[in-house]
């Protein structure tokens, strides 16, 4: 039975993959438990396959998924995630810059009974203006949206129970999130500051043009934090907003036409508001129970949208 | 599931289908050619009992024929999908339901399964139709590459080969079986092009109705969304929503500076109509963009049943792995259409900004 699985993500790191594979495995023959690691090849095409072989061949612990093509960092860790055989997970990257040495301290994070541990790269050995600024503003925001109090949502670095990880869905860009969506059914997170050394060999995957993907994302991510169990309260708090307006433009226009003369925007501008405002009420209303609708008819539900209770026995 | 079968060949049957014989025969006879047990899925398009009775008639007696019916017709398109489905070969090949093409062209797709390929369509050269059909096809065909990334030729051609691998994996959702290909080299799987003889064209001659043209526009339109927006349809959403409610806002706002200022000497707010518009766009725009929100709730909820990736093989510890597939280079006559390992965005938003 294996009890840690680390699953390492990779994209053309013919360069790195190979010292960190070797220090991984110094680090996990010292840690106290049955460890597996898993690499995903995310459709390398620089020879990294031929350098993760020549690890598989030697270890008793690497496995090597490799996918048809490139799909992305969120799709290979959910492969990664799917294949993983333990009850802990950390995830780190391919590059190098996470460091194996962290390990111990987020299991022992884990053990004081958090479900899941994200990493801080506090000492970040990245430029300022490109990669730190833009990541320090992202990382007030998502603390904000998901009311998880974290310095560094990006850090690949993190260690999960297994069973909360199983409860999150993971498609297209979601990695980022975990840690609000894992807290959003009622996963206990902390953070740990880890070491970040910089890039060793290969160029960074990212690139600055994505604000308008991780806006969207965060918009939707609030909606699903809050709301995924039911749909209805955020539609219907949309509703009521939008109807008050209604009655209050509505409210206006009555008063300034018979009682005194307030504003001269009453016999077209003020109703057409009003009216604009009313059906935009009844469907946001709609829209919450076709949501309802969307939700309740799943039968996979059970467990999607549900919080999960620790459970604690005094005998 | 009954036993496998080295080669399926499916056919979609509107009609019923004057040649059947010749085909059965001749296709059957390339097969054991090459030392294939095969099998003819006929899938029955809402034929009717005559017609049917009819088609029957023409089956060669003892040829190893399994039909499927469907009391109404459903298309051809997922006609061909449950045909896939009910076929047990190793390769599937779909073919035209009439002689349209040289049987002995079949070898050519057969050669390129076996040695590299997951999927493989035809390509008819050169063509035999008029000029006029000849020349929207090609456009059809460039506008889709082109808007696909799929350097293919030939995307309504009847004759597709596809390993087992393809059904099991890139037909699961949906009944998309006229993008095979496209969906397939998205899922990373290898696509290949042959050549294959056009004999001669039945029916249609001329220009094609508008009816063609609206369902080819609806299918580059379904297309779009399988591909690109699907996991994040906010993307798409919250981009016409809120170019239409910033539309909406520049004309409030330029009507309330107008009223204010008095530019335009047009009086009040209550003379200009176009406030209405600006305001309905705006109303609109939150309309659209909350649709994406709905969207993005309906593909949370039921993202557990996704997987967005697809696996090549996976490999156990300490165990050396059986070579991959020999030959990396491409024979003579099969046009690599997609070289598979481009890293292009996995889920881009080519198409949205």
């Amino acid at each position: 039975m294996v009890s840690l699985s680390v699953i390492i993500p990779v994209f053309n790191e013919r360069g790195s993959i190979g010292s960190l594979l070797a220090e991984l495995e110094a680090t996990l023959d010292r840690v106290p438990l049955d460890s597996e690691v898993v690499v995903v090849d995310d459709g390398s095409s620089d020879g990294t396959q031929e350098v993760l072989d020549q690890h598989r061949l030697g270890s008793g612990r690497l496995r090597v998924l490799r996918l048809r093509r490139n799909f992305g960092q969120t799709a290979a860790m959910a492969a990664g995630f799917h294949a993983a055989r333990g009850d802990v997970f950390i995830t780190m990257d391919g590059d190098g810059q996470n460091d194996p040495t962290d390990i111990p301290g987020l299991l022992a994070d884990l053990a004081r009974g958090y479900d899941v541990v994200s990493g801080w790269r506090r000492q970040r050995a990245d430029s300022f203006l490109a990669r730190r600024l833009p990541s320090q503003a992202a990382n007030r925001l998502l603390s904000e949206i998901t009311g998880v109090r974290l310095h560094d949502f990006g850090c690949t670095m993190k260690a999960y129970r297994a069973s909360f990880i199983r409860r999150v869905n993971l498609y297209s860009d979601m990695h980022r999130f975990i840690p609000g969506l894992a807290a959003a059914v009622g996963a206990r997170v902390a953070e740990r500051e880890v070491n970040h050394h910089p890039r060793r060999q290969g160029k960074s995957k990212y690139g600055l043009g994505r604000t308008y993907k991780l806006l969207t994302d965060m918009v939707v991510l609030r909606m699903l934090v809050r709301f995924a169990g039911q749909p209805l309260h955020y539609f219907g708090l949309l509703a009521i907003t939008t109807f008050g307006m209604a009655l209050g433009v509505t409210f206006l226009a009555f008063v300034d036409t018979t009682a005194v003369r307030l504003v001269n925007y009453t016999t077209v501008v003020m109703p057409s508001v009003a009216v604009l405002a009313f059906c935009l009420s009844f469907y946001f209303l709609m829209t919450g129970l076709v949501c309802e609708l969307a939700l309740r008819s799943n039968p996979t539900r059970e467990g999607a949208h549900a919080p999960m209770a620790r459970l604690e026995v005094w005998s | 599931m009954s036993r496998p079968v080295d080669v399926s060949a499916v056919l979609a049957l509107s009609d019923d289908c004057p040649e059947l014989e010749d085909i059965i025969r001749q296709y059957g006879a390339e097969f054991a050619d090459r030392g294939f047990e095969h099998e003819f899925v006929l899938v029955l398009d809402g034929l009717g009992d005559q017609r049917t009775a009819r088609l029957k008639q023409r089956i060669p007696p003892g040829a190893p024929v399994r039909m499927l019916h469907f009391n109404q017709p459903f298309g051809e398109e997922r006609a061909l999908a449950c045909g896939y489905r009910e076929s047990r070969g190793r390769f599937v090949v779909s073919l035209p339901g009439y002689l349209q093409l040289d049987p002995g062209d079949i070898h050519l797709v057969l050669d390129a399964l076996d040695q590299r390929f997951d999927l493989v369509a035809g390509w008819r050269v050169p063509r035999v139709d008029p000029v006029a059909n000849r020349f929207q096809s090609w456009l059809y065909n460039r506008g889709m590459s082109a808007f696909t990334g799929v350097q293919l030729h030939d995307l309504n051609c009847g004759l597709t080969g596809m390993r087992r691998c393809i059904i099991d994996e890139v037909l699961v959702e949906g009944n998309a079986s006229r993008f095979l290909p496209v969906l397939a080299h998205r899922q990373g799987f290898r696509v290949g092009e042959v050549r294959v003889r056009h004999l001669r064209e039945r029916g249609r001659q001329g220009f094609f109705g508008l009816g063609v043209y609206v369902r080819r526009l609806l299918d580059v339109v379904a297309l779009l969304f399988l591909t690109r927006f699907t996991r994040k349809p906010l993307r798409f959403f919250g981009m016409a929503g809120g170019l239409c409610a910033l539309a909406g806002l520049c004309i409030c706002g330029y009507l309330y500076l107008d009223d204010h200022y008095g530019w335009s000497q047009l009086g009040d707010l209550r003379n200009r109509a176009s406030l209405v518009y600006g305001v309905a766009l705006i109303v609109t725009g939150i309309i659209i963009f909350s649709n994406g929100l709905v969207a993005e709730i309906i593909i949370f909820t039921n993202a557990r049943n996704v997987k967005d990736y697809t696996l090549e093989r996976e490999l156990p510890p300490g165990l050396p792995h059986e070579p991959a597939p020999p030959d990396p280079d491409a024979p003579g006559e099969v046009h690599v259409a997609a070289v598979t390992a481009t890293t292009d965005a996995p889920d881009g938003m080519r198409g949205a900004t």
